[in-house]
């Protein structure tokens, strides 16, 4: 038996070593600004998910960001950036609740009703909806931690391989996942 | 209700704003701090800062890697294992490269005519819907049919032995297979017969893991820039200093 697979380590580098060039920081900072614009606001939901309060996920968001322009000042690799940042921002939220008594329930299972399942407005969509939410939710609360993680960045729109980049699978293993978790949920909403 | 979605949305905008200009101030900072930090290769604070580091990694070794298991066996619930004489198992036609190829596989359909036959083996027709999945007892991914004797209402109630922890078997069997540490038959037969007995096998442990944090210290062997990392077995990372490299 091996030990669990170790999962890639992110780098937050300590001292760096910089080209010295004020055309290269100004380029990063433009770039890593265009990323907070597009992705700040899925950031902030996914710090939230994990129980963290408005404040703190904000805190969180903003130091992923200054995180990725020591990456990009340093010149990593910038593949998958977007898988990148979900990652710094998980790691950073899950230390953070570590550190701060937070509730430790994550709220991944009400983000993705709120996604499955319509508003209702009359009273008869109404009843329709608690029962179907009572469906989904019972799935979505019987996945694992990561599986149902999995779903909720699927359902913030990432691809396979940001998910895998995010939250450190194979792409195969996060199809994988997928598949099993998504036949679930469709075959508890058919019933 | 518009007029409230407009509002959160001017809301939601501000905020951004905010943000971005938080941001932005702390990008100029930390560049003026990257830059003092800067580090001419070879000099005296590079020696200074590698002696640090293999100290560290010195004291790093010494602590003992953890293997997350909690001692005594966990209880098996009712209802954690399905009947055998009901569901023995069954299996498709399939061999080594099937299990192996990872190309998404479009879910196996279950008919109503066979998930009734199960129900009604378990006198389970009348429990909520939501109280229980139908599991495969041998995972597709290996090989099992759709089949009545290859399906059981697996109870969400359990809390040790549920479903979460038969899928980190299911995750881990297939793999075992694919690496030839374990024959595919085995695979089958081992999981057909008690999914738990199996679970505590090849994970060896008594009770389900449980993902506590289990810090790794890793040193990374490079005489001039030696670096080192704390990893999470369960989170990820943690820290590392590989940057001292470049």
């Amino acid at each position: 038996m091996q030990p669990p697979k170790l999962k890639p380590a992110l780098e937050l580098p300590l001292p760096a070593v910089l080209p010295g060039r004020a055309a290269t920081l100004q380029a990063a900072q433009r770039d890593v600004l265009g990323f907070y614009d597009q992705h700040a606001p899925a950031l902030l939901r996914y710090a939230r998910s994990f129980g963290l309060a408005e404040e703190a996920a904000e805190d969180v968001v903003q130091d992923a960001f200054v995180a990725l322009f020591r990456h990009v000042v340093l010149d990593r690799p910038r593949h998958n950036l977007t898988g990148w940042l979900f990652r710094v921002t998980r790691n950073l939220s899950l230390k953070h609740r570590r550190r701060s008594a937070a509730p430790t329930a994550d709220l991944f299972t009400d983000l993705l009703l709120e996604r499955l399942v319509d508003p209702a407005a009359t009273p008869e969509e109404q009843m329709a909806f608690d029962q179907r939410a009572q469906r989904l939710r019972a799935v979505a609360s019987a996945l694992s931690p990561r599986d149902r993680q999995c779903v909720y960045l699927r359902s913030e729109g990432l691809s396979y391989r940001e998910i895998a980049g995010a939250l450190g699978l194979s792409l195969g293993g996060v199809a994988k996942v997928l598949t099993r978790a998504l036949a679930r949920l469709s075959a508890a909403d058919r019933r | 209700m518009q007029d409230h979605h407009l509002r959160e949305d001017e809301r939601a905008r501000a905020r951004h704003a905010i943000g971005r200009a938080q941001l932005s101030a702390r990008l100029d900072t930390e560049a003026e701090k990257l830059n003092r930090r800067w580090l001419p290769p070879f000099s005296s604070a590079w020696v200074a800062a590698a002696a640090v580091v293999a100290v560290a990694v010195g004291a790093a070794s010494l602590l003992p890697l953890r293997v997350p298991s909690r001692p005594g066996a966990a209880a098996i619930e009712t209802g954690a294992l399905p009947v055998a004489s009901l569901t023995p198992g069954a299996t498709v036609d399939i061999d080594v490269r099937d299990v192996c190829d990872e190309t998404p596989r479009p879910p196996q359909t279950i008919s109503i005519g066979v998930r009734q036959a199960v129900l009604h083996g378990y006198g389970m027709e009348s429990v909520p819907e939501d109280q229980y999945e139908l599991d495969y007892l041998i995972t597709p991914q290996l090989g099992g049919a759709p089949d009545a004797r290859n399906l059981w209402p697996q109870r969400y109630q359990a809390r040790v032995w549920n479903a979460g922890v038969k899928d980190q078997l299911e995750d881990l069997l297939p793999r075992l297979v694919c690496e030839g540490r374990v024959d595919l038959r085995t695979a089958q037969r081992d999981i057909a017969a008690d999914w738990v007995a199996a679970y505590r096998k090849y994970f060896r442990t008594a009770s389900p893991v449980d993902p506590p944090s289990t810090v790794a210290l890793l040193a990374v062997s490079n005489p001039v820039y030696p670096s080192f990392a704390g990893i999470d077995y369960h989170k990820g990372f943690i820290w590392s200093t590989s940057a001292l490299k470049r």
